[in-house]
């Protein structure tokens, strides 16, 4: 035990007068009485004992000298947890795991109760923060000693359904001068995407038994095989230790159906995903549903958004249009992209070899003539070498464009504002993109008959990308979105994206729906044995000195009462 | 207001008017008596017994009856009253109540030509007026009692009914005014007074600080009489005992007045002394 202020201690000195007063001050009146021997008859019945005689006599001085005592080492502030007494930054983790139930309480609010008794322990020098911990972490109160502020901001975070992301974090590292002399406490039940990516924070663990199943991955989506083939993926978790049978009950949400009920077994951990192909099955809203009570309700659902079938219809321009509709034919029957369009007025998309429509987005092969989309269109480039400049572009994805053979690929000139993707070592482009109002134009420079194109792996690759990409519809969200996520809604030209949608469920944005669910083995096994508690000293609770208050103040009200008992008369 | 004081002494000339309306005497001797004896006023008859005066005989009686039936007549005669005050300390906060009392009775006593014999008591006997008769006696016996003073220690009853009946053979009225809390008891003192054929009464005399404890608290406790003192915490529950244990012994007091035969009133300084004598006349406290 140290103190904190030990000069304080001094004040029991002050012990030795205040007794001297006690002695010279308190002493019993005296009261004559004209029936001393019934006082005697009433007093002998109840002899006390010599002992007690003599202490009660200076009972009082005795209650009054150990309050004040209690107070002189309230004021020295004894400290019994070693605790270096850095200032604090207390961060609650409030991920979905943390609404996990454990009785009548969750861990959240275990979290918080710890975070409170940190703020109680804190000294008059101490100053602590307080920031809330899932998918971002947020500051809810900044370095101050307001105890009250720093409650109330512990009182402000609430649960929610997002997963933890360790990342996150790492915003509080930082270069901030108050930073350096802080502990970075970090109350958590340990249930982290990447525990062992944790920056330099203390771990305050909160644990408990808590028994939970969940869905942890879902996906629903059109599969090949039939127009109306949709095909279900759940991946369950476990963290009873024993097995669990219960049923998936799968609803059609729009016509509000009861589609499948599935029986599965549960094994503790992660199990096998459950995989169904359903016939027949609308697009729209679906719900998963396990049927299990459990430690923690929000992932016990996972809802699931399978987008209309709406393919973009194609036109084709072309000389040789049979490599290109038969192309847009198999994605009408895999994926649904595309469809054939039965004119040119109907199409969204034109496939095109030399000539680029104004109106419309094309994708254009083996550029000739005039056009505003290129110029200078010179000789044939003799042994073009390929070589990507964007490598990420979405047009390029799943594309090895520099393997690709570019014969008949042609010395032209990309106009001013064209996005060059691959251009030959020479310099020419070799794939580019021009946006013309609203259109965009996908440039492909080469020969597809002369390149063998038609009969290349890329050739349905360049199609799909490209028309995916000049319709928007690239990013196609996946059937649930993890709950926090943000996402950009297909077919919209404005690339920011909608969100971040925090909690489980539906959410509309414009014309499309983007269906969120608590999806996250971390947060649903709810055990993480891996992260340790810091062993680090921190003082919690009331401090010494608070008990010792009370202690005094407890002792003078006891011997106030007294004290009235035998002086008041 | 002084015993002496000309309203004191008008007030007790009331009393003793409503004293002589009570007791109905006007006479040498103004009390009337309830023994029967020689006097002139016809009281009763009696059947003849061996040695009774033959001028008692109701002759007329006989010859219409042939029953010999003597004539009984109120007795007339002067008694003798003795008060005792308790002079003790403990008596100091009630003296001038029990003077006031004392004078009250000493007054209608000497106006009614009895004999009066006044006397302190405490831890002896200590005279305040020797035996007197007659009104001009009124003011030197209320000029002594004024003057009496408390003494002594603890009163002793018993060693006083000693000395007093050393003093007295002449049989009386005693009036013992007293709080009674006397340590060594009172049923010794009383049964010895008793036993020299007086006629007894007890007029207690209490105030409330001997019926109830309303202090708490560390207090010395001290002997008004003896000095001996004990330091004691005195809460409700002890305070109830006190007031229990008085309660009782005034209830004893009162017993024993009860199986004796004796008279006992029992007053508060609350009460003015004309209402207790008063009250005592009207009982027939003082009738002997």
């Amino acid at each position: 035990m140290s103190f904190l202020a030990p000069a304080f201690l001094w004040t029991l000195a002050a012990l030795a007068p205040l007794a001297a007063i006690y002695f010279l001050k308190v002493r019993p009146r005296k009261k004559p009485v004209t029936a001393f021997f019934l006082w005697q008859k009433i007093f002998t019945e109840k002899k006390a004992s010599a002992l007690f005689k003599r202490l009660r006599d200076v009972f009082s001085l005795l209650l009054m000298a150990l309050a004040f005592a209690a107070i002189a080492f309230a004021l020295a502030e004894p400290d019994f947890a070693g605790d270096e007494r850095k200032d604090l930054l207390i961060v609650v983790d409030h991920s979905a795991s943390m609404s996990a139930k454990d009785g009548t309480t969750t861990r959240l609010e275990k979290a918080k109760q710890r975070a409170r008794d940190l703020i109680a322990g804190m000294n008059g020098t101490q100053r602590a923060a307080v920031a809330s911990f899932a998918e971002v972490t947020r500051m809810l109160e900044h370095p101050t000693r307001h105890r009250k502020a720093l409650l109330e901001a512990v009182d402000s975070i609430q649960p929610t359904e997002l997963p933890s992301r360790v990342e996150a974090l790492r915003a509080l590292q930082p270069g901030d001068e108050w930073m350096k002399d802080t502990s970075v406490l970090l109350i958590t039940d340990g249930c982290l995407d990447a525990p062992d990516r944790l920056p330099n924070v203390e771990v305050l663990r909160i644990t408990d038994a808590a028994k939970n199943i969940g869905i942890a991955r879902a996906d629903l989506r059109s599969v090949p095989g039939g127009p109306a083939r949709l095909g279900l993926f759940i991946l369950p978790v476990s963290s009873f230790s024993e097995p669990v049978k219960t049923d998936i009950t799968l609803m059609h949400v729009d016509s509000n159906k009861l589609v499948k009920i599935i029986p599965v077994t549960l094994q503790p951990g992660e199990n096998p995903a459950v995989t169904l192909t359903l016939d027949d099955a609308p697009t729209g809203c679906w719900k998963a549903i396990l049927g299990l009570e459990d430690a923690m309700e929000s992932d016990n659902t996972a809802f699931l958004y399978v987008p209309p079938r709406q393919p973009v219809p194609v036109g084709v321009m072309a000389d040789d249009p049979f490599f290109f509709q038969n192309a847009v034919s198999a994605f009408e029957r895999s994926d649904q992209l595309l469809s054939l369009a039965q004119d040119t007025k109907t199409a969204q998309l034109m496939l095109s070899k030399g000539k680029a429509p104004a109106d419309i987005s094309t994708v254009v092969f083996q550029p000739a003539g005039e056009s505003t989309v290129w110029s200078k269109v010179g000789d044939e480039i003799a042994a073009p070498v390929p070589k990507v400049l964007a490598k990420d572009h979405p047009l390029l994805r799943y594309l090895d464009a520099e393997t690709m053979t570019f014969a008949g690929a042609r010395q032209i000139t990309a106009p001013t504002g064209a996005v060059v993707l691959v251009a030959d070592e020479s310099g020419p482009p070799l794939i580019y993109l021009m946006r013309q109002g609203a259109q965009t134009v996908c440039v492909v420079n080469l020969d597809p008959l002369a390149a063998q194109f038609y009969l290349s792996a890329w050739f349905p690759v360049l199609i799909h990308n490209a028309a995916a990409h000049l319709t928007h519809r690239e990013d196609m969200p996946p059937a649930t979105l993890p709950t926090g996520s943000s996402a950009r809604v297909p077919g919209r030209a404005d690339p920011t994206p909608y969100g971040p949608m925090v909690t489980s469920g539906f959410h509309e944005a414009d014309s499309w729906t983007f269906a969120t669910s608590l999806v996250s083995p971390e947060e649903s096994l709810l055990k993480n044995d891996t992260l340790k508690e810091s062993v680090k000293p921190i003082a919690s609770g009331e401090a010494p000195s608070y008990w010792l208050l009370v202690l005094a103040l407890g002792v003078l009200v006891g011997e106030s009462i007294l004290y009235d008992r035998r002086k008041v008369g | 207001m002084t015993l002496t004081d000309p309203a004191f002494i008008r007030r007790l000339e009331s009393l003793y008017l409503l004293a002589r309306k009570i007791l109905g005497g006007s006479l040498q001797s103004d009390r009337r008596s309830t023994k029967k004896g020689a006097g002139i006023t016809f009281a009763d008859y009696a059947q003849y017994s061996l040695g009774d005066d033959y001028r008692s005989i109701d002759w007329r009686v006989y010859a219409k009856f042939e029953s010999l039936l003597i004539k009984l007549f109120e007795l007339e005669e002067d008694a003798t009253i003795y008060l005792l005050i308790d002079c003790s300390p403990s008596m100091a906060s009630k003296h001038a109540y029990a003077k006031q009392l004392a004078a009250a009775l000493g007054y209608i006593a000497l106006n009614t030509l009895d004999r009066l014999a006044v006397y302190g008591l405490a831890d002896r006997l200590q005279p305040l007026i020797e035996p007197a008769r007659g009104r001009n006696q009124v003011i030197p016996f209320l000029r002594s009692l004024e003057a009496a003073t408390t003494f002594g220690g603890n009163t002793d009853l018993s060693a006083c009914a000693r000395e007093f009946e050393a003093r007295h053979r002449r049989k009386g009225l005693v009036c013992v005014i007293s709080d009674f809390l006397l340590p060594g008891g009172f049923e010794e003192g009383l049964s010895r007074l008793q036993w020299h054929k007086h006629e007894v009464f007890c007029l207690q005399t209490l105030d409330d600080n001997d019926l109830r404890c309303e202090w708490k608290g560390d207090v010395t406790l001290e002997c008004v009489e003896t000095g001996k003192s004990e330091r004691v915490t005195i809460s409700p529950r002890e305070a109830k005992l006190y007031e229990d244990a008085m309660a009782e012994w005034n209830l004893g007091l009162k017993q024993t007045c009860a199986k004796r035969g004796l008279g006992f009133l029992s007053t508060n300084t609350d009460v003015s002394f004309e209402a207790v004598i008063t009250d005592l006349m009207r009982r027939g406290g003082l009738v002997t």
